[in-house]
């Protein structure tokens, strides 16, 4: 679906100041269909990524290939743009009009879509995201889960191959989280969307295919939730904490009780302990 | 004698108009002082009304706040001096930030409050080591600090007018791992060594477990639980209704406890959980 070659990329704190390496000599394939979660601290070079991958940005070297279209290319980039849709991380910084249709409309209006076809996208957009029932709404009156919500019909009216979250979650309160993760969740099963979620939630991690690790640049580690999160060593140096149920294993290794597999969930934790304990 | 306390307070938005809300609805509490107070409810439970009827920035329609025993409206023209007793640090309070450093941002409160140059010289020292700001940002733009300081400077702001309260609104939100385990520790430190009592809102259930000594639960502007981590958290099934989570650790008990293992009520931390196991491991104290 996307792949990033070699990519070398620096910033500047101020527009004189000596520019920073961030990215040197960065490669990553991200596959069709999968989910994959990006975690890491501030300063990380997660965000930056992210814009790296429908062309926001473009490496000082290297390349970013979206199905084979390098984002370096000015053609390219409105299909690059439909293919790869970015949600942030406020969702009052996504709205752009006062009623909900409007704003999920805007992308597909911009396409020069014929009045019909924006009207089933819109539709559409709005029933995999359920807000179906909020189509006329007023959007300032909307909770912080339902913005990004619609943030991200907006983006799937542009149908999009592949969804880009930058810490969609992090302003939102539990219940709101719970919304958007559950639609990201459902679209990656049910419609086969790639997703990549930045995030700080080790939860939201767990449950996802591939799970990246990038610290200072580089990626750190990079493998299936269950392989990353035994590095405990390695993600303990970077202050990362770890989903709570890996943690209890850990305290529980530390007074002498291994769990035969690493737990990544509470469910998956109070089934180990069931099958251990007499 | 509690540090602070409110009696039957209610406040109601918008009274007469078709957008009338009860925002707040007969709230009773007082903390002690030392004492460190978690506030648990979702969007909408009057958690931020009630924070600003506790410093004065909103009167309430009825009921009392006392500050130290004195009603804190008993005469308007001094509330000045109960919004510097109780500090209000707000939701996301790096936006805040306006001055052209980190001292003078941090100066700010105490040069409101009328204290002399060498006085306010050394509250900002003391509210910069209290937050863990070290002196060589002080004469920095608070705009080149990273997020984590950027919101530590914030609180400093408050803590600088050396408040006997000090109310945080979410103070952990939109923070990486690292840099919430700091404030979480801050506030902690803060606390020990200053004696001020803290109240902090938080949709966070791990943070009010690590931290609180008691926790205040609101629903629809009401009370619903102020208790003790461990009576509140065992409570389950009430939290979940209000569509509110409990510890992780408390959920792991819950479920071996339906699997009909003997485990202890009342945990809400992780190293409490573990111990536990390792106590039914050793003992066996299934279905004991």
């Amino acid at each position: 679906m996307i792949h990033i070659e070699d990519i070398y990329f620096s910033y500047s704190v101020e527009e004189d100041s000596e520019p920073i390496p961030l990215f040197e000599g960065l490669s990553l394939t991200i596959e069709q269909g999968s989910f994959t979660t990006i975690l890491g601290h501030n300063g990380s070079g997660k965000s930056t990524l992210s814009r790296m991958l429908n062309g926001m940005l473009l490496p000082e070297q290297g390349r970013v290939l979206v199905q084979g279209m390098d984002t370096a290319d000015e053609q390219n980039q409105l299909n690059i743009r439909k293919t790869v849709g970015l949600v942030f991380q406020n969702p009052d910084n996504q709205i752009v009009s006062s009623i909900v249709e409007e704003d999920v409309a805007f992308g597909p209006e911009n396409l020069g879509l014929a009045p019909d076809k924006i009207r089933r996208r819109v539709d559409q957009a709005l029933a995999a995201v359920d807000m179906t029932e909020y189509a006329t709404h007023s959007t300032a009156r909307l909770s912080g889960g339902q913005k990004q919500r619609i943030a991200i019909a907006g983006m799937l009216a542009m149908h999009p191959k592949c969804l880009v979250l930058d810490e969609p979650t992090a302003m939102l309160d539990p219940k709101g989280r719970r919304e958007v993760l559950d639609t990201v969740r459902r679209l990656n099963k049910e419609q086969g969307m790639t997703v990549v979620l930045i995030t700080h939630y080790m939860e939201e991690a767990a449950t996802a295919d591939r799970c990246i690790v990038m610290e200072q640049g580089k990626i750190l580690l990079d493998g299936t939730p269950h392989q990353v999160f035994s590095h405990r060593k390695e993600l303990e140096q970077t202050g990362l904490t770890m989903p709570a149920a890996c943690q209890l294993a850990f305290l529980l290794e530390d007074r002498g009780i291994t769990l035969p597999a690493l737990p990544l969930t509470e469910q998956e934790c109070i089934t180990a302990l069931e099958n251990l304990l007499p | 004698m509690p540090i602070l306390s409110a009696q039957h307070l209610n406040f109601i938005y918008g009274k007469g108009t078709p957008y009338e809300k009860h925002a707040v609805h007969d709230i009773s509490f007082s903390v002690e002082p030392g004492e460190i107070v978690g506030i648990i409810g979702h969007t909408g439970s009057g958690k931020s009304t009630l924070m600003q009827l506790l410093n004065g920035l909103l009167k309430p329609m009825n009921g009392t706040v006392t500050v130290d025993g004195q009603d804190i409206w008993q005469n308007p023209k001094t509330i000045r001096k109960y919004r510097f007793q109780v500090g209000l640090v707000f939701q996301y309070p790096e936006y805040q930030l306006f001055d052209e450093t980190v001292e003078k941002d941090i100066a700010f409160g105490p040069k409101n409050m009328g204290l002399t140059e060498e006085e306010i010289g050394e509250r900002v020292l003391r509210a910069a080591e209290l937050v863990d700001l070290p002196p060589h940002l002080l004469p920095k733009s608070p705009f080149d600090l990273s997020g984590g300081e950027k919101r530590r400077a914030a609180i400093a702001g408050v803590i600088a007018m050396e408040p006997k309260v000090l109310i945080l609104d979410e103070p952990t939100a939109g923070l990486d791992p690292k840099g919430r385990q700091t404030i979480l520790e801050m506030i902690k430190a803060y606390n020990q060594k200053t004696g001020a009592a803290v109240l902090f809102v938080s949709h966070n259930m791990e943070d009010v477990a690590a931290l609180a000594h008691r926790v205040l639960v609101l629903s629809g502007g009401k009370e619903v639980l102020f208790d003790t981590p461990d009576k509140v958290f065992a409570q389950s099934e009430t939290l979940q209704n209000l569509s509110l989570d409990v510890p992780v650790a408390t959920r792991i008990m819950l479920g071996l406890k339906q699997k009909g293992f003997a485990v202890k009520d009342g945990i809400y931390t992780l190293e409490a959980a573990a111990d536990e196991i390792a106590r039914l491991k050793k003992e066996g104290g299934a279905n004991a």
